[in-house]
């Protein structure tokens, strides 16, 4: 499994639990995003608890605070940042309930701060507040504190001063007077930590500067702290910036409670957290709103509170229909993942999550940070197959249909050149749906070809043993390469073309050494004026596409330009979505959803498909039938170089059972080719099925296979239930994991299906096998497995 | 409100053991502590939350004498053993009215993350138990679930363990066991019990976990 | 041990076509990854053969098969 580390370092890419922009330049971490948020809604009393709970001394900063915050909101070039000062200034003014706070049960570590400036004062403000016995030497009043800025002698700024010292007054602070030069001996042993405030004390101590002590900790020596200096601008000159003296006064606080307790100065202090990424989007200008008399007005704090642009990233899960089914982002996931924990009662959350990934790499490319929900779903469905705890159901049928195409496998050599330069891989798919576009696209590679300079163009007709990568299979999908180079080492070692963007992108990660290319990319070299006249002589085309890339050529800049140029040379035109080219969306088939979610599937395909304005074009046939089964009208880039009668983009796929038939067919015209004859298959019984009922029965993963043999075995065997009123058989067959259930009848022409399920429950007496052996099996299992015991 | 171990289906459901794993997980538990030359041909073993007590005639029949403590005066009429199988006793299982060091095996099966303070009860187990006694716990392995009753006390391996050591009772074998969980929650909805805590039951997983007292270390060796 | 559900088919008068036998809902075990689970189901009372009812295969059993295979 993920080891903790490198699930830390993937959860650390999403930046969506980062601070927004406020706060992670507020030295007092105060969220302005909440806030704002709070006062839109109304709840004003909860804003002032927020604001409460983070900023000292806050009618005073709420007043003369210089506002970082302000500084790094992102509204600030869409009409002026949200006046988060203000803001705080009108929540503390706004009339709540006071609320009744617990006393704190008092602490024994007295601290002792000299000085009374704002650093002091905000330190002083800190300790007091979690009860620790704080005396402050104070080296004048209030008055004397105002006088040292000038900023400062407005009457508002001196109610609020007043405001905050009364309040900490009341805790257990004991102000005495500030001795000329004060005995750091005496006081190092009669406290447990002291402040030195370095403005306040710089003429009557010998005090080391701002550069010499380290900024985190404010440590001097021994259990005294110093902070407290002006800031200095570039050309010299000291000034008192709020923001900066107050968190001195916060961050030398924290380190004298850690210089009391003796404990580490310097143990996570700073989060160290990529920046939010926050891609404002389409904003509208909208001014900020300045209040009218000393603070807001109610209507407008709300007002200003709404141009709050609530920043987060979700860039990847604002694009993904599978991201936000979850209603998280990719952090959470990756913490779900890994510690298999489920959130909604009862809903297998991670392996939702884990199997209904397309893998396509979409949100690593949107994401600033390249965070992959593909790498760690494989990651965890690889983990999961090698524990033994993929659940069959999951691929099980998509690892089938793959076995089904290695079964009709057939390698045909070049007739003429003993030693081909190129092998035509056009994959299992298309060689399924299209078999005699297949056929016609390699006689005319082979006729240019051969007349050039690399001749020979051999024809492989498997699959590439993507699913099994897709299924977190690594030892079944190696095995099933090394298969396949062998076979191409034996051909002489052409160059393989494909015409599948996930049969290029199985072949480059598992054999990253072999000569590959698209057969777009060859076809773009080629002298296709015959193709091309007949494509423009069409008047059955859209007058524009919109163009779709499948999701495994999202990497494959060779692919997306042979296409382009070739849908150009057909005199096609063309509009590209949002997401194209490397940010293209997937249509759902990517990673085996299709197979193991296909609501999800669908869902994505549907996003996808409300983003293609015009009759849509792809260059993957699984694209292409996907789209069209949800209404959609989609093309193939073969429509338009070798264009078939009747063929629209409006036409569904022929249907998974008759992808079989069709595999079965062109493997023995393949054969045909190279003069070996391969019988044709016993003629199975006739069975007559409604093209509805087969629609829906393919859905269930049931096919005419598996109806046509539980009917056959039925019949052969007897072993069929009839039903007294109306006739029907009702047979059942187990192959391999599935129990198949077949209600049909006997008409004149042959059998007629009804009705079909199927379970993979093992129930004896059913499925063709004797009960009492499948129960004494079964038993027999059970019993193995309880004195084995141990993990599972 | 009606706990699920108190619904009468559960408990059918539960083959009365009322936790996932069954009398069959308490079985495999002995059988590995025998293997394992942990227990003694004779001695004193304390069935901790013995419920209605179906472990008590189990281990009665490798040659223990049982002694059950539960709260419960229901479960105690609905006892499923006889008294000549173990002895019960209506007491909390955090103050056990038991003399110390005189026990070989305690058990504590989906019992800990029902109590307020499980070191409590730890920490007696570790008094009772003889300094080559054997503490067999198995207990629900995940978050810890808001609603549901004793899905709340589940706790991550890591925090179990750290519980165990804490109260000076070190690992010698742990097993997950989480298979059991979904079985029981299978059955839950097989056989029709429309509880709802039994919906949650798949969030959590299962572990077993063989302890000694610290001490045992040296002999045993670690997990 | 508990009651075991019951499920008959979901319409029709069904027999067995081998033995001519009428269906009887009788008791039979079904397994799946290890478990085991009693079921009352329609059976030829002479060769056994069961019936399983397509509701039962498309509701409590996938059910049940999903809670058993989930991580």
């Amino acid at each position: 499994m993920l080891s903790q580390d490198s699930l830390r370092s993937y959860e650390a890419r999403c930046t969506q639990e980062s601070p927004p922009a406020c706060r992670r330049y507020c030295p007092f971490d105060l969220d302005g995003r909440s806030l704002m948020r709070l006062v839109a809604q109304g709840d004003i009393a909860a804003a002032r608890t927020l604001l409460l709970r983070h900023l000292p001394l806050p009618h005073l900063l709420s007043q003369i605070c210089d506002h970082p915050c302000e500084e790094a909101c992102l509204r600030r070039d869409y009409g002026g940042s949200l006046a988060i000062r203000d803001m705080a200034r009108f929540c503390l003014a706004y009339p709540v309930p006071e609320k009744r706070t617990l006393p704190l049960p008092p602490k024994r570590h007295a601290m002792a701060i000299l000085g009374s400036g704002l650093t002091a004062l905000t330190a002083a403000w800190d300790l007091a507040g979690k009860n620790y016995p704080v005396t402050l030497f104070a080296e004048g009043n209030v008055d004397d504190l105002l006088k040292s800025h000038p900023l400062w002698q407005s009457q508002d700024v001196r109610d609020a001063l007043a405001k905050d010292l009364a309040k900490l007054l009341q805790k257990q602070i004991e102000v005495r007077p500030l001795a000329a030069k004060p005995d750091l001996a005496e006081l190092s042993s009669a406290f447990d930590a002291i402040l030195i405030d370095a403005y306040a004390l710089g003429d009557r101590l010998t005090l080391p500067g701002a550069s010499d002590i380290d900024q985190e900790t404010l440590l001097w020596h021994d259990s005294i702290c110093v902070a407290g200096w002006l800031s200095t601008s570039p050309t010299g000159h000291s000034y008192l910036l709020p923001s900066q003296a107050a968190s001195q006064g916060r961050i030398a606080a924290q380190s004298m409670e850690r210089l009391a307790q003796g404990l580490s100065l310097t143990a996570e202090r700073k989060k160290d957290q990529a920046p939010l990424h926050t891609d404002p989007g389409k904003v509208a200008l909208a001014a900020r709103i300045e209040p009218s008399a000393a603070t807001y007005s109610l209507e407008e704090a709300q007002a200003e509170a709404k141009r709050c642009l609530d920043c987060q990233c979700l860039r990847c899960v604002r694009a993904c229909s599978y991201l936000q089914q979850y209603q998280g982002y990719p952090r959470l996931y990756a913490r779900q993942i890994h510690n298999n924990a489920t959130i909604v009662k009862g809903l297998h959350q991670a392996n939702a999550l884990i199997n209904g990934c397309t893998l396509c790499g979409q949100c690593a490319e949107l994401c600033p940070e390249h965070f992959s929900m593909a790498d760690l779903c494989l990651a965890a469905r690889e983990d999961m197959v090698a524990a033994k705890r993929m659940p069959a159901r999951a691929h099980e049928f998509a690892l089938e249909d793959m076995q089904n195409a290695c079964e009709n496998a057939v390698f045909l050599p070049d007739q003429d050149v003993s030693k081909p330069s190129w092998v035509f891989f056009p994959g299992c798919q298309l060689a399924a749906e299209r078999p005699s576009q297949v056929l016609e696209l390699y006689d005319i590679l082979r006729t240019q070809l051969n007349g050039g300079p690399l001749p020979g163009v051999a024809l492989a007709i498997t699959c590439c043993g993507m699913p099994a990568h897709w299924a977190g299979q690594k030892a079944l999908f190696s095995k099933h390469m090394e298969r396949l180079r062998a076979h191409l080492e034996e051909l002489g070692r052409p160059k393989l073309m494909t015409a599948c963007a996930s049969c290029l992108a199985a072949f480059t990660e598992a054999l990253p050494d072999y000569p590959l290319c698209s057969v777009w990319e060859v076809l773009d070299t080629l002298d296709i004026s015959a193709l091309q006249s007949s494509a423009k002589a069409r008047s059955d085309l859209p007058k524009t596409f919109s163009l779709h890339d499948p999701c495994t050529a999202s990497h494959n800049p060779a692919w997306q330009k042979a296409v382009r140029s070739l849908i150009q040379k057909t005199g096609a035109s063309f509009c590209e979505p949002e997401h194209s080219g490397t940010t293209t969306s997937c249509c759902g088939y990517g990673g085996l959803v299709a197979c193991a979610q296909p609501d999800t599937a669908d869902g994505l395909a549907r996003q996808r498909i409300a983003e293609l304005t015009e009759p849509a074009l792809a260059s993957c046939i699984i694209c292409r039938d996907r789209f069209a089964r949800l209404g959609k009208a989609c093309w193939h880039i073969l429509d338009l170089l070798l264009p078939k009668e009747g063929m629209s983009g409006e036409c569904l796929g022929s249907g998974l059972s008759e992808h079989r038939t069709r595999r079965a067919k062109l493997r023995r015209e393949v054969l045909a080719r190279m003069g070996k004859e391969e019988g044709y298959p016993e003629e199975g019984i006739a069975l007559a099925i409604s093209p509805e009922l087969l629609d829906d029965l393919e859905r269930r993963h049931i096919l005419r296979n598996d109806l046509t043999e539980a009917v056959a075995f039925a019949e052969a065997h007897q072993t069929y239930f009839l039903n007294s009123e109306n006739g029907h058989r009702l047979g059942s067959f187990r192959p391999r994991n599935v129990t198949f259930w077949v209600e049909y009848s006997l008409d004149e022409h042959g059998f007629v299906l009804h009705a079909a399920w199927c379970h993979r429950m093992i129930v004896p007496g059913s499925g063709g096998r004797p009960a009492n052996e499948v129960i004494d099996e079964q038993q027999a299992l059970q019993k193995d497995a309880a004195n084995v015991g141990g993990a599972q | 409100m009606k706990q699920l171990w108190q619904d009468t289906r559960f408990q059918d459901i539960s083959g009365h053991a009322l936790r996932p794993g069954g009398l069959a997980l308490t079985e495999y538990a002995l059988r590995y502590c025998q293997k394992a030359n942990l227990l003694p041909k004779q001695g004193y073993a304390a069935d901790m939350g013995t419920g209605q007590g179906v472990s008590l005639a189990l281990i009665h029949t490798i040659g223990l004498t049982a002694i059950g403590l539960d709260l419960s005066r229901t479960f105690a009429h609905q006892s499923r053993s006889l008294p000549s199988q173990g002895l019960r006793l209506i007491a909390d299982v955090c103050k056990p009215p038991l003399a110390q060091g005189r026990f070989c095996l305690i058990l504590f099966e989906c019992v800990l993350s029902l109590l307020e303070d499980p070191g409590q009860a730890l920490f007696w187990a570790h008094e009772l138990l003889t300094p080559q006694g054997i503490c067999v716990i198995s207990d629900l392995v995940g978050s810890p679930q808001a609603h549901a009753s004793c899905l709340g006390g589940a706790r991550k391996r890591c925090d179990w363990q750290d519980l165990f050591q804490s109260h000076k009772l070190c690992v010698l074998h742990y097993e997950d066991r989480s298979k059991a969980v979904r079985e029981l929650a299978a059955k839950l909805c097989w056989y029709g019990a429309d509880l709802a805590q039994g919906a949650c039951l798949p969030a959590v997983g299962y572990g077993l976990w063989i302890c000694g007292r610290n001490n045992q270390l040296q002999t045993q060796g670690s997990a | 041990m508990t009651m075991a559900p019951n499920y008959a088919p979901d319409e029709g008068s069904w027999l067995c076509a081998h033995c001519k036998e009428p269906l009887q809902q009788l008791k039979v075990p079904v397994f799946y990854l290890g478990s085991a689970f009693d079921v009352l189901l329609p059976r030829c009372p002479k060769c056994g053969m069961t019936f399983v009812p397509k509701s039962l295969a498309e509701g409590k059993m996938l059910e049940v098969e999903t809670l058993l295979e989930d991580k």
